[in-house]
């Protein structure tokens, strides 16, 4: 159907679909002037259209696995023998050492988590040299590490057989000092941990185990912190550290989520310490959403002493370690040690029970603001400050005292802008405070544009604040809010302002220059929005202007590269648009700018880049327009530059894999251009640079395809060059390299298409030298593009490239 | 390499915003395989939880895969775009393979694909296939509406996160699925009946 017949039909379709059912046959049927396969068409899609779930559910959706994974056997030189405990982060089993002389049971943990294996597999490999050197008679000695067979990570450690030390307390029924001192005991082996800058996270009676001689072990050191995605540096958004705690002995700073310190292992040691006393728990998290969290965590538990009869001093110590804010914890795991200590030896504690007014101050702090919050508040001051300077300014008398004012209010505006949003910019889940302040600032920036009919000085920082918020609203080459409309309101804004200021002082090149910033900035959103005629028109006024004021200041290069970039803007506009001479006089323009910049500036390389991309523009607009020895010279100067730039910076992947791109397109123009060895020499250097960028990482299928690609393309320059010899081996290193890129992932629909047109390379010249095995070989070629046509049928090229190899074999001696 | 991703896959972005004809080609593959390497994650049960929709598949690659601080909704669009095209064929291709196998050909299997077919929604191979015909027609005639139905049914994108994406209101969406919906099941009405 064409496209107007089935615009038509859509909104036929709409129409008819907004009357009752009753109604369509006879609106189809009452159609005028609508040809009668449009009103069939019509009659079908109507008859097809049904209010059911036909594909209202996505096309898959993967169950949670019924079953865990089966327990392995054996993890490298560790039997396994069997399952002693399960839990958030993993599986915990006993097993032996299989073959070493004596028997040594260990334990392994196999891991898991909410983050991805490599991840995992990543940290673990710097955690573990830390976790290694750890080593204390109370800490379980980490022994070794691994992937199991799936690629979970494993930790092997001593393996501890005891209780928690909770349950041996009670059940050895130790006395309050005995229970101190085997506390105290577990505080040295945190502390010593602290020394090595470990935390260990998830302090609780199941990783404090005593063994049958009464000596504690820690166990699962730092391996919180593995498995942890809060940890700084991490891609992944933020899953809360508590689904893997335990939170009834977590601190309520890891609880929100924020950086955990050697303060969260006091507060989890001071409730070990208290249920160790007391015989219970402080408190028992039931949930943990933040409202429920705050309300916990503000509430004072029963005095341990109210539990079981116990000395006051216990119960300061204990609510010291466990107090909300972690800076009015003990300093350190040693002091909550020798606090205990000093109570064993009947010396006064150094903690202090809780004042009323520490009470006090901490329900106002329960109820303080968020810094969006804050900001607000400061907000709603400057809004007063914003009246009363409007109402100051009528009284004559008071007028100093309201400039001094105004310029407050102007300050503050500037800072919200400028500090505040960037102070909140990149804290995740802003964006409602990053657009709130955004509105306020504009409703402040209005008021002040009221006030500001003669002050000039104001109107241009006026000028700035709204270019600054319609960059924050959605200007596409910064972070920003996505508001485009918005975002051209802001800049228009801007505009009128400083085009009036212009107005006022039309001889002001800076005026001039700053309102041309802003119509450069509207163009690129309009282009962004796909608004080509509308960009267009910006670009070419933004053009105009810099092209002026160039003549007026020659010497100014910023102002000359300005233009030249202008003249790209506008080129690229009309290529989108079809003008393609017009598209390439523009960019041959900028290349001639942007040459004059780099010839007065040959040592800046920013410089040289401009122009290696100006030229590579032209090249590739040369070669569309059919003109390749043309855009042969222009890359060949895209060319020189890159070098250039590399011989510099050897450094620069940049400019390196410019390079790459423009000696491929520069090859391929030779080839148009019917100029074999020349296109040989241009793809034997990019494939060097393919391979110089694929090389440091082995396993990398982008770089490696870069590589095949290469060589296929050399290896047909080489045979139309008559190089049959060297054409064959570039084939055929081109199979090498796609055959396993195939093999290691079939789906890879580039290796798939490189590894056809190696084999069939590889047929055609063994055609030429009526090899035997030139029929199989080609044969493979037609096969591995079939594959891919039942993928894609559609396409046209790999079916004519199918019957075209058939007709080769239809050819070839039986 | 610890994480290709983010630079590569944001600044292919870029490329394809400024214009650049071969980002298209360069991003394939890569979605591709993290698209797989995902969803492998997830059969092994190595995260806990709940059945796993296709968008949140989607939208972990794009977290993963792209750097946050660095990409406009432009950039957003192409990738969901990219990530539902892959969907597509992922599906479809384990799909014809699995039809083949029942008419007797040897077709070597992809566990990962296995798996998502296993427990899809229907379960009929020849639906799929059906499907993808018709949706090939129809990027033929509309491939605007062509793109819709992927982000719809194999991205499992919402009304409204459709219209995000391909930077419509709502009601047009709703508009053409409508649309897209009858004209598809007109166009396979006589396999659809089949299954």
């Amino acid at each position: 159907m064409r496209p107007d017949g089935w615009n038509r039909l859509k909104t036929l379709f709409d129409e008819a679909l907004a009357r009752p059912e009753g109604e369509r046959a006879s609106f189809v049927g009452g159609l005028e002037g609508d040809d009668a396969s449009l009103k069939t068409a019509l009659g079908s899609l109507l008859a097809a259209h049904r209010d059911d779930d036909f594909l209202e559910e996505p096309a898959f959706r993967i169950p949670p696995p019924d079953e865990p994974l089966p327990a392995p056997v054996r993890l490298g030189p560790y039997q396994i023998v069997r399952e002693i405990g399960r839990g958030g982060m993993g599986t915990v089993y006993l097993a032996v050492r299989a073959d070493a002389e004596y028997e040594k049971q260990v334990a392994i943990k196999v891991v898991s988590s909410g983050l991805g294996l490599e991840e995992l597999r990543r940290r673990f490999r710097t955690e573990r040299q830390i976790l290694a050197r750890l080593d204390h008679p109370n800490i379980a000695k980490l022994l070794d590490g691994g992937t199991t067979p799936e690629g979970a990570p494993y930790v092997v450690m001593d393996y501890v057989e005891g209780r928690p030390i909770t349950e041996f307390g009670e059940s050895r029924g130790l006395t309050v000092p005995g229970r101190i001192r085997l506390f105290r005991l577990v505080c040295g082996a945190v502390q010593y941990a602290h020394q090595n800058l470990v935390v260990h996270r998830d302090l609780k009676p199941g990783n404090i185990l005593v063994t049958g001689d009464g000596v504690p072990k820690l166990l699962d050191f730092g391996i919180a912190r593995l498995l942890d995605s809060d940890v700084p540096g991490d891609l992944t958004q933020t899953i809360a550290s508590l689904r893997l705690m335990t939170p009834d002995y977590a601190s309520p700073e890891q609880m929100r989520g924020e950086p955990v310190t050697i303060l969260s292992d006091v507060y989890s040691l001071g409730v070990v310490l208290y249920e160790l006393l007391a015989g219970r728990r402080p408190y028992r998290v039931t949930s943990t959403a933040p409202r429920d969290l705050e309300r916990l965590f503000d509430t004072e538990p029963a005095a341990p002493s109210t539990v079981r009869p116990l000395s006051k001093d216990l119960d300061a110590i204990v609510s010291m370690a466990m107090r909300r804010e972690p800076e009015r914890r003990y300093a350190s795991v040693e002091q909550l040690s020798e606090d205990l200590d000093r109570h064993l030896r009947g010396v006064p504690v150094r903690a202090r029970p809780n004042t009323a007014g520490y009470r006090l101050r901490r329900f106002a702090a329960r109820h303080r603001a968020a810094l969006a919050v804050a900001a607000l508040l400061v907000l709603s001051l400057a809004a007063g400050a914003v009246a009363t300077v409007r109402e100051a300014r009528i009284a004559d008398v008071q007028r100093q005292r309201a400039e001094k004012r105004f310029a407050d209010v102007r300050k503050l505006s500037n800072a919200l802008l400028f500090d505040i949003y960037g102070a909140v910019e990149n804290l995740p889940g802003a964006i409602p405070a990053r657009q709130a302040l955004v509105k306020k600032a504009l409703e402040y920036l209005d008021s002040l544009a009221q006030e500001s009919q003669s002050d000039i000085g104001l109107k241009r920082d006026l000028a700035a604040a709204y270019l600054k918020v319609g960059d924050i609203q959605g200007y596409p080459f910064l972070a920003n809010l996505g508001d485009t409309t918005g975002c051209l309101a802001s800049y228009h804004t801007a505009l009128a302002i400083r085009e009036k200021l212009l107005a006022a002082d039309p001889k002001n090149t800076d005026l001039e220059r700053d309102a041309n910033g802003v119509r450069d900035r509207i163009g690129d959103v309009l282009s962004q929005t796909g608004d080509s005629a509308g960009a267009l028109a910006q670009f070419r006024n933004v053009q105009a202007v810099r092209q002026r004021l160039a003549s007026l200041h020659p010497d100014d290069l910023k102002l000359r590269r300005d233009l030249g970039v202008s003249h790209l803007k506008i080129g690229d506009q009309l290529t989108r648009a079809g003008d393609r001479p017009g598209a390439l006089a523009n960019a041959k323009r900028a290349a001639e700018i942007l040459a004059a910049i780099a010839a007065a500036k040959p040592d800046d390389m920013r410089a040289r880049r401009d122009l290696s991309v100006a030229h590579s523009k032209v090249g590739e607009m040369l070669r569309q327009n059919g003109d390749p020895s043309a855009a042969a010279a222009a890359l060949g100067l895209s060319i020189g530059d890159a070098k250039t730039i590399l011989a510099r910076e050897p450094q620069n992947a940049v400019a390196r894999r410019d390079l790459e791109i423009s000696l491929n397109k520069l090859g391929m123009c030779r080839i148009d251009s019917g100029d074999p060895p020349g296109a040989v020499a241009a793809f034997q250097e990019a494939l060097g640079i393919a391979e110089t960028l694929a090389a440091p990482d082995a396993k990398d299928a982008q770089g490696r395809i870069d590589v095949a690609y290469t060589k296929n393309r050399l290896g047909s320059a080489e045979a139309a060059a008559g190089r049959d010899a060297a054409a064959l081996e570039s084939f055929r290193g081109a199979v090498a390299i796609a055959e396993v890129l195939h093999a290691e992932d079939p789906n890879h629909i580039l290796a798939h298409s490189e590894l056809a047109t190696a084999v069939e390379g590889v047929g055609s010249i063994l055609v030429k030298r009526r090899d035997r095995e030139a029929r199989p070989t080609l044969e493979r070629a037609v096969a591995l593009r079939e594959e891919m046509l039942q993928r894609d049928p559609k396409d046209d090229e790999i079916r004519r490239e199918v019957e075209a190899t058939r007709a080769r074999l239809a050819a070839l001696p039986r | 390499m610890d994480n290709p991703f983010p630079q590569d896959v944001t600044s292919i972005l870029k490329d394809w915003s400024e214009g650049r004809p071969d980002a298209a080609e360069r991003l394939l593959p890569v979605v591709y395989a993290e698209l797989r390497r995902l969803a492998r994650e997830y059969m092994a049960g190595e995260r806990p939880g709940h059945t796993l929709q296709p968008t949140a598949l989607v939208h972990e690659a794009f977290l993963r895969m792209v750097d946050q601080r660095n990409v406009t909704w432009q950039n957003r669009a192409h990738f969901f775009g990219v990530a539902a095209q892959m969907m597509r064929r992922i599906l479809v291709d384990h799909a014809r393979a699995r039809l083949t196998e029942k008419r007797g050909g040897q077709v070597p299997r992809a566990p990962l694909d296995e798996a998502l077919t296993i427990s899809r929604d229907g379960g009929s191979d020849r639906l799929l296939v059906a499907l993808d015909d018709a949706l090939t027609t129809l990027k033929g005639v509309d491939p605007e509406q062509s793109r819709l139905v992927e982000l719809r049914y194999f991205a499992g994108l919402t009304l409204e996160e459709t219209a995000g994406t391909l930077g419509v209101s709502t009601a047009t969406v709703k508009r053409e699925w409508t649309m897209a919906k009858a004209w598809l099941r007109h166009e396979m009405e006589p396999q659809a009946e089949a299954r």
